[in-house]
């Protein structure tokens, strides 16, 4: 097969194969590529105890400032952001280090999240963004109600919140745009 | 395609090899699929080039940093006719069919 050159007929590329060795081949083939394409099986575990660990942060903090009063309110601000910003980080470094590993292996899943399509310079899919900036918002619009039933009746540390949400999603958006960006440039 | 779903297309092992990779995966590089299914660039070009004219395989230049890339997708037309194919083939294998493969 290989050093087959340029030539007119190739022979590797007009042999037939039988049935039974195109059905092994086709599995094994495929399965090569699964391989190469799935993200390692720590790197998942990572992610998913992280995203436990935040939720039961956000629930908890949650919970505190409903029941809660007085020194809970500080507690429980803190509670929901930790767990907004280990939510936000499992969003946005899991698709940035996928479409690095892939990049570098040259395959990609056939459901890439986010990144990876920005990583081979294809723009990330419009859902992708959308929901990027909507979990900026929600994180945000939680900091924003723990801010607003502060007992001082103050809104500063809730608008801070938002403010911070919203630079992050933004922030997300543009680093998955700029490789899609530069190579659309580059095909000028 | 006959009948049974035999493809004519998929008949020979390096475009059989293409389909099978691209079938497990989103996308890939060029190099990558030759160095997996260890077809020479010459032969893994022509069974890209058979596959992309009968629709079943896209190819898409681009680039990583500056270096430019040549990345492979199997279409979804491409997908089913190999799914087909792959179901025919191991219909006969089972001797539950008897495929006419037309040259």
């Amino acid at each position: 097969m290989a050093g087959s050159g340029m030539r007119e007929h190739d022979p590797a590329e007009a042999e037939r194969v039988q049935p039974a060795v195109a059905l092994q081949e086709a599995a094994a083939i495929a399965e090569a590529a699964k391989r190469a394409a799935s993200t390692p099986r720590w790197l998942g575990g990572a992610w998913l105890a992280v995203f436990v660990a935040a939720m039961v942060a956000i629930a908890a903090g949650s919970v505190m400032r409903i029941s809660g009063s007085g020194v809970w309110s500080g507690a429980a601000a803190t509670a929901v952001l930790f767990g907004g910003v280990g939510l936000f980080a499992v969003w946005v470094s899991g698709p940035i280090v996928v479409g690095l590993r892939l990049r570098r292996r040259g395959v990609l899943p056939r459901r890439d999240p986010f990144l990876p399509s920005a990583a081979v310079g294809e723009m990330p899919r419009r859902r992708s963004v959308v929901t990027t900036v909507l979990i900026g918002l929600a994180i945000g619009g939680i900091g924003y109600w723990m801010g607003a039933t502060d007992s001082s009746g103050s809104h500063r540390g809730g608008s801070w919140a938002l403010i911070g949400a919203l630079l992050l999603s933004t922030a997300a958006v543009a680093i998955s745009l700029l490789p899609s960006l530069r190579a659309a440039r580059r095909a000028e | 395609v006959n009948a049974a779903g035999w493809d004519e297309i998929f008949a020979t092992l390096p475009r059989l090899k293409v389909a099978a990779y691209l079938s497990g995966c989103g996308q890939a590089e060029f190099a990558a699929v030759a160095a997996a299914t260890e077809l020479s660039p010459p032969t893994l070009s022509k069974a890209t080039t058979a596959l992309e004219g009968a629709g079943y395989l896209e190819v898409r230049k681009g680039y990583v940093g500056r270096r430019p890339r040549t990345w492979l997708t199997l279409t979804d037309h491409g997908r089913r006719a190999f799914q087909g194919h792959l179901d025919a083939v191991n219909a006969l294998v089972q001797g539950s069919t008897t495929p006419t493969p037309s040259r």
